[in-house]
């Protein structure tokens, strides 16, 4: 008898214990949903078409698809791009998280800056560099977005029949020619001369 | 006993569904979070010399990133928080889900670091003006 009632005992303890731990868990829980609820916001993001796709974005880290047409999300105080895509085309709007509040984002193909997964590369620079025995053509970035190109004459002084070595002038009578066949051949590969600065240099 | 047992049970199965439901009613809507982006991470493992690791948005960023080729090729430009680093350029190719420099970082390359990109990278490299001509 002494013994069922020590057994009983010990059970109501054990389960006292269980339950105890259980109520830490919850009330463990519950502060940190508190806690993180009032360290994050919330972003209300809407689109003009129900389909089309919200991403959200950060530096460093990779973009996540939200959701479609409205989405509502919990997020870290930061700063974001909101990326909208609709029909294949996108657009990026930056944005601000702040902590425990809510940042509303109407987001469309109009209302944002075009999103470039791959940047739009000037025709001269895939083109170039070209070379021949007579000049090389290369392409220049500028600052202010008008590209150089540069044409780099070779001076390739043909060696006359009787083997006597050419004087300069011969040398520079070839440029004007060389220089004529460079624009030529840029014309025939699409180039609109108009378009850059013609830079003329060498040795 | 057995009354005891029941009391705990339905206790414990409240307290259960508290845990469960409480960040459900508590965090609304749902707290999502951002992965590291895996080109950063290979910048971050480039960067890191002498077993000293360099934070991403602490010691620098990486911002303006252009994929090439259905994103098998990235370039990025390395923006330093600090003054630890200078800003430079990286240019990474897509390995098994992850991403290895293959380029950089730096801020000029020559001519013949060109032959192991794709056309389409060397043109835009070429349009930044890091290459030497």
């Amino acid at each position: 008898m002494e013994n069922e009632t020590r057994k009983s005992m010990i059970d109501q303890r054990l389960l006292r214990l269980l339950l105890s731990l259980l109520l830490i868990a919850f009330l463990v829980t519950t502060a940190l949903a508190f806690k993180t609820k009032f360290s994050s916001g919330i972003l209300d993001a809407k689109g003009t078409s129900p389909t089309a796709s919200l991403e959200v974005a950060q530096t460093n880290y990779q973009a996540r698809v939200i959701g479609y047409g409205r989405v509502s999300v919990r997020l870290k105080p930061g700063s974001y791009q909101l990326i909208y895509t609709e029909n294949g085309a996108s657009t990026t709007t930056a944005f601000t998280i702040y902590k425990g509040r809510t940042t509303t984002m109407s987001a469309s193909l109009s209302g944002g800056q075009p999103t470039n997964t791959k940047p739009a590369v000037d025709k001269i620079f895939t083109l170039l560099p070209h070379y021949t025995n007579q000049y090389l053509l290369y392409a220049q970035p500028t600052s202010s977005g008008k590209p150089n190109i540069v044409f780099y004459f070779l001076a390739p002084i043909p060696v006359p029949a009787n083997g006597s070595r050419p004087s300069q002038s011969q040398g520079n009578d070839l440029e004007p020619a060389a220089i004529s066949a460079a624009k030529t051949w840029l014309t025939q590969n699409g180039i609109n001369l108009d378009n850059y600065t013609f830079i003329i240099t060498g040795s | 006993m057995r009354r005891s047992i029941a009391l705990f049970v339905l206790a414990a199965a409240l307290v259960a569904l508290g845990v469960w439901a409480i960040p459900q009613l508590v965090i609304r809507p749902n707290i999502i979070s951002l992965q590291l982006n895996p080109l950063t991470t290979a910048v971050a493992d480039k960067l890191s010399n002498n077993g000293k690791g360099l934070v991403p948005g602490k010691d620098f960023n990486l911002q303006t990133i252009y994929y090439f080729d259905d994103n098998s090729w990235a370039v990025a430009r390395i923006t330093p928080v600090n003054n630890n680093l200078q800003a430079s350029l990286v240019v990474a190719k897509k390995v098994a889900g992850g991403y290895q420099i293959v380029l950089g970082p730096g801020t000029l390359f020559r001519q013949s670091d060109l032959q192991k990109l794709p056309k389409d990278v060397a043109a835009y490299l070429y349009s930044i003006g890091a290459i030497i001509t």
